[in-house]
């Protein structure tokens, strides 16, 4: 479509001539450039594995990992009981072992903030890749696995991260700026079991691809795999209960 | 191909020009627009009016 040129506007404050632009469809700047040629955007973790091909070779690289991704990855292990952990794993190794023992039994987060929640039988199957994760629905994201252990609920903690990520809104776009408070007071409602999962999910489709950034999109990925996780964590609250902790009635967090 | 309607999400500010493209239109509680459909040929016209009738310059068609 081609500019649309000067023109009054039909609902905008009288008399006022809006100049329209041409109709071009917005580009990535990491894939094409500012303004050209593309740049190369990297990490520390990155610019450390290249350290190590230069140093030790292709084929020395190669002997950790899997063919098909070679190398290793560096992992966060966090618990509310012991000190973060950063493990360097190689690729095709065992997720559960960034972990301790003492949280084995319970779901745990994969992923970070924007990340996905796991029942305990899928982390202890996961093996560490990034192609390899992302169809099960836990992609490795951010590379920090939380798990509260045993006793504690995802929901509770679901409801304090989301309330973090709505706090940390670029106020920038409508549907993330009204639709994240506006899930993590529907989520709050859940955790006292005076809202069902019905309203957190109809926000949610109002949230997830409205955004310029992805903020929303993975906010919406952590709350949503929580009810996957965890189906019927909702109307256990809504009886008083919770699953997670195995608790019937009382205190649900 | 059908072309689509696409907001420019920081631009918009839920004016509700879209209104007048209740085919593929319709707005959610915070009166932002929800792209439901691809601007067909039919609605081709109405929706370069949609485009041209935004007061943010949020609204755009794209392959
Ligand atoms: S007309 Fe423009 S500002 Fe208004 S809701 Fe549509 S895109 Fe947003
Ligand atoms: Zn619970």
């Amino acid at each position: 479509m081609s500019s649309a040129g000067a023109g009054p506007c039909p609902i905008g404050p009288a008399g006022i001539t809006h100049k329209h632009v041409p109709a071009v469809e917005p580009r990535r700047n990491s894939t094409y450039g500012c303004p050209c040629p593309p740049r190369w955007l990297s990490n520390a973790e990155t610019w450390a594995h290249l350290g190590l091909l230069v140093h030790r070779c292709v084929a020395a690289y190669c002997r950790t990992g899997t063919a098909a991704e070679p190398g290793t990855a560096l992992l966060s292990g966090t618990t509310p009981h012991d000190l973060p952990q950063v493990h360097e794993v190689a690729y095709g190794s065992r997720l559960r072992d960034v972990l301790p023992r003492t949280v084995a039994g319970a779901p745990a987060l994969v992923g970070g903030f924007h990340g996905s929640w796991a029942t305990w039988e899928t982390v202890a199957s996961l093996k560490v890749s990034v192609p390899g994760m992302r169809p099960l629905g836990v992609a490795l994201g951010a590379g920090v696995v939380h798990a509260p252990g045993p006793g504690a609920c995802p929901l509770a903690l679901t409801v304090r991260i989301t309330d973090y990520l709505a706090s940390q809104c670029a106020r920038r776009c409508g549907p993330c700026l009204n639709g994240l408070p506006a899930i993590a007071l529907a989520l709050h409602r859940v955790l006292d079991g005076s809202g069902g999962q019905a309203r957190v999910e109809e926000l949610a489709s109002l949230v997830v691809r409205r955004g310029a950034c992805a903020h929303p999109d993975g906010t919406v990925r952590l709350v949503r795999s929580l009810f996957t996780a965890l189906p019927g964590e909702d109307s256990a609250h809504a009886a008083g209960g919770c699953i997670a902790t195995g608790e019937a009635r009382g205190v649900a967090s | 191909m059908n072309r689509q309607l696409r907001v420019d999400w920081p631009a918009c500010e839920a004016r509700p020009a879209p209104r007048a493209l209740p085919e593929i239109v319709d707005l959610d509680e915070w009166g932002y627009p929800i792209v439901t459909g691809p601007v067909t040929a039919e609605l081709r016209a109405d929706a370069v009016s949609a485009v041209r009738a935004c007061p943010r310059l949020a609204l755009r068609i794209v392959e």
